[in-house]
């Protein structure tokens, strides 16, 4: 694994700006809360039709004498509604990926790392294979395989993903095995799965919350990729990058289409970066 | 990495042969994967091409003409015997040899993904100069915060905002089309833009920790201008994680491309393969992804290699190691 230079100490100065994580935190919490209550506080259905109020700049007033304060889009479906039911498809595809991906590499990981030898080397090589395709590509082509659906874009991230959590512990799980503390659990009889549960996970889980944090803003961005190309959330559950997608062929009379949904995931994105620098630069400086 | 032991000699050669012997195994891995993936996508080939007037009998001369209905493990190694000689068999739908159409679309796409590099470096390369030079400075924060935005903008949308503003609004650049050089620039800038972000992070990180070396202070206790210490001592050392990041991301670029070209028709091998996956054209697929997956597998073999010609610290059975 090739390791870049510990700089946590200098970086922290410079960029432990004390407002960034607040920012962050502050951001996230309202994604989160947006895409859980939303849909259902603005007391109206992003994804009703309303062909007498199509294209509409924000801050029309509809006939019923409610603001669109998004506009709406080609069939008169409100955009404020749409990005609100899209925040809500991309919190349920990165949580659902983060924990499947996370479970799955976590596991592989540490298994591979604990027992090696065979074990070790098919999971090994086998994420060396999965690492030749670009992630994108991998992505498109299981998609392309599964068919458009929210349970089937979550399936296609978390084998597009896992190799990063299981790299991650695998190699913690390296760092630990042969340490005092462990082989004094050992010694005292502890069996391999309470080893690797209450000695070794904890040492790696740092790490993986760091890494979990990167991801959770790649498998977004991922997701919002496939749903533009197609083959992602279809049209009941509209994802930000299908909502993008529509609105591409309106990009002439009715810019607001595609740019919203846009404005929403690049805050959201910024706001993982930021949580995801901090966290690296407090939990695990060696990450960084 | 290279082994860094106490014997020479054979070292290298052996480095070099376990190197490559690892690469066509990724590389047979990669075909089998996309040979398996291919195969259970849903939807019958035959059935995609020729409609759904086709008569039984038609379906079938379909079938037999493209060896469909061999066994699965028939089908495989005559696929993997072709795979050797890069043949991937005929484009269903668009006639001709699969790999002679990827091989077509190949530069378009390497152009894209080198123009976006290279306006990424153009950018990256001075302000993560000077934001090293002062940490904590004016240039780092911008430097850093601008860094940190771009890198998490999401291509395609950028590549919908560039459109409106400069072909839509401003009318300077054309929106889609690959006629002449001014249609590369928009979706370069879409490609290189999360990038930069990435590549200034480096670039600082990088030169931060050079510039806290033994030798740097030599060299400034010698006199020697700030200018000269970073350009001559402080770059070249920075060099090895440059290089190697950028190998990795020109593979992640040309993924990144596949998004790219379908918001710009920029007729790239993105294109193709995303209309060979729509028409069910498997060897168009599968020769796309083959070729792209070993374009990725070379610059990661090429990265490793140039590794100690960068840094003549690291040896393959170095006498100073």
């Amino acid at each position: 694994m090739r390791k870049q230079a510990p700089f946590g100490r200098a970086r922290a100065r410079t960029r432990d700006l004390s407002f960034r994580p607040w920012f962050a935190v502050t951001v996230l919490a309202i994604f989160a809360v947006a895409a859980i209550l939303g849909p259902i506080l603005i007391g109206y259905d992003g994804s009703i039709v309303l062909t007498g109020s199509r294209l509409l700049p924000p801050g029309s007033v509809l006939d019923d004498g409610t603001t669109a304060i998004l506009g709406t889009d080609q069939v008169g479906r409100d955009i404020f509604g749409q990005v609100l039911l899209g925040a809500r498809v991309s919190l349920l595809v990165g949580i659902s990926t983060l924990v499947l991906a996370g479970a799955m590499g976590t596991i592989i990981g540490m298994v591979s790392g604990y027992y090696g030898g065979v074990v070790d080397s098919v999971f090994m090589r086998l994420a060396d294979i999965q690492l030749a395709f670009p992630s994108i590509l991998l992505a498109i082509l299981i998609a392309a395989m599964l068919g458009p659906s929210i349970t089937n874009i979550v399936i296609t991230l978390a084998i597009a993903r896992w190799v990063t959590f299981a790299r991650v512990a695998r190699s913690a799980t390296l760092a630990v095995k042969n340490r005092e503390y462990v082989q004094a659990g050992r010694l005292l009889g502890a069996s391999d799965l309470s080893l690797l549960l209450r000695y070794i996970f904890p040492a790696g889980f740092s790490s993986l919350v760091v890494v979990a944090t990167v991801e959770f803003g790649l498998v977004i961005i991922a997701e919002a990729s496939l749903s533009f190309l197609g083959l992602g959330t279809t049209d009941a559950a509209p994802s930000w990058g299908l909502i993008i997608a529509n609105g591409r062929d309106y990009i002439d009379s009715a810019w607001w289409i595609s740019t919203m949904p846009g404005i929403a995931l690049a805050i959201v994105m910024v706001a993982i970066g930021l949580l995801g620098d901090q966290l690296r630069n407090r939990l695990d400086p060696a990450l960084s | 990495m290279y082994p860094a032991t106490e014997t020479g000699g054979g070292e290298i050669l052996t480095f070099l042969m376990r190197r490559v012997a690892m690469t066509l195994f990724v590389l047979w891995g990669v075909v089998t994967v996309i040979f398996i993936v291919v195969r259970i996508v849903p939807g019958d080939p035959a059935l995609t091409q020729l409609g759904p007037t086709a008569t039984a009998v038609e379906l079938d001369a379909f079938r037999e003409r493209f060896g469909l209905n061999e066994p699965l493990l028939a089908q495989y190694f005559a696929f993997l015997r072709g795979a050797v000689v890069l043949d991937f068999g005929d484009s269903f739908r668009l006639g001709g040899d699969s790999m002679g159409h990827v091989l077509q679309r190949l530069p378009l796409s390497l152009a894209l993904a080198g123009t976006a590099m290279a306006l990424a470096l153009a950018v990256s390369l001075p302000l993560g100069i000077l934001s090293a030079m002062k940490p904590g400075g004016f240039i780092d924060r911008i430097a850093s915060t601008s860094s940190l935005i771009v890198q998490g903008l999401p291509t395609f949308w950028v590549g919908i905002m560039l459109i409106l503003l400069f072909a839509r609004t401003l009318n300077v650049m054309p929106s889609g089309g690959a006629e002449s050089w001014r249609h590369i620039v928009l979706p370069a800038i879409a490609l290189g833009l999360p990038l930069i972000g990435v590549i200034v992070r480096l670039v600082r990180s990088g030169l931060l920790e050079t510039l806290r070396e033994g030798y740097i202070q030599t060299a400034r206790s010698k006199g020697l201008s700030e200018g000269v210490v970073i350009s001559v001592h402080g770059l070249r050392n920075m060099l090895i994680p440059v290089v190697t990041v950028l190998g990795l991301q020109f593979g992640v670029l040309l993924g990144g491309a596949v998004v790219v070209e379908m918001v710009f028709s920029w007729p790239g091998l993105g294109r193709l393969l995303i209309d060979a996956i729509g028409n069910r054209d498997y060897p168009v697929v599968q020769a796309a992804v083959a070729t792209m997956a070993a374009v990725f597998v070379g610059l990661n073999l090429a990265v490793d290699l140039l590794y100690g010609v960068l840094d003549p610290r690291i040896q393959v059975g170095g006498k100073n190691a």
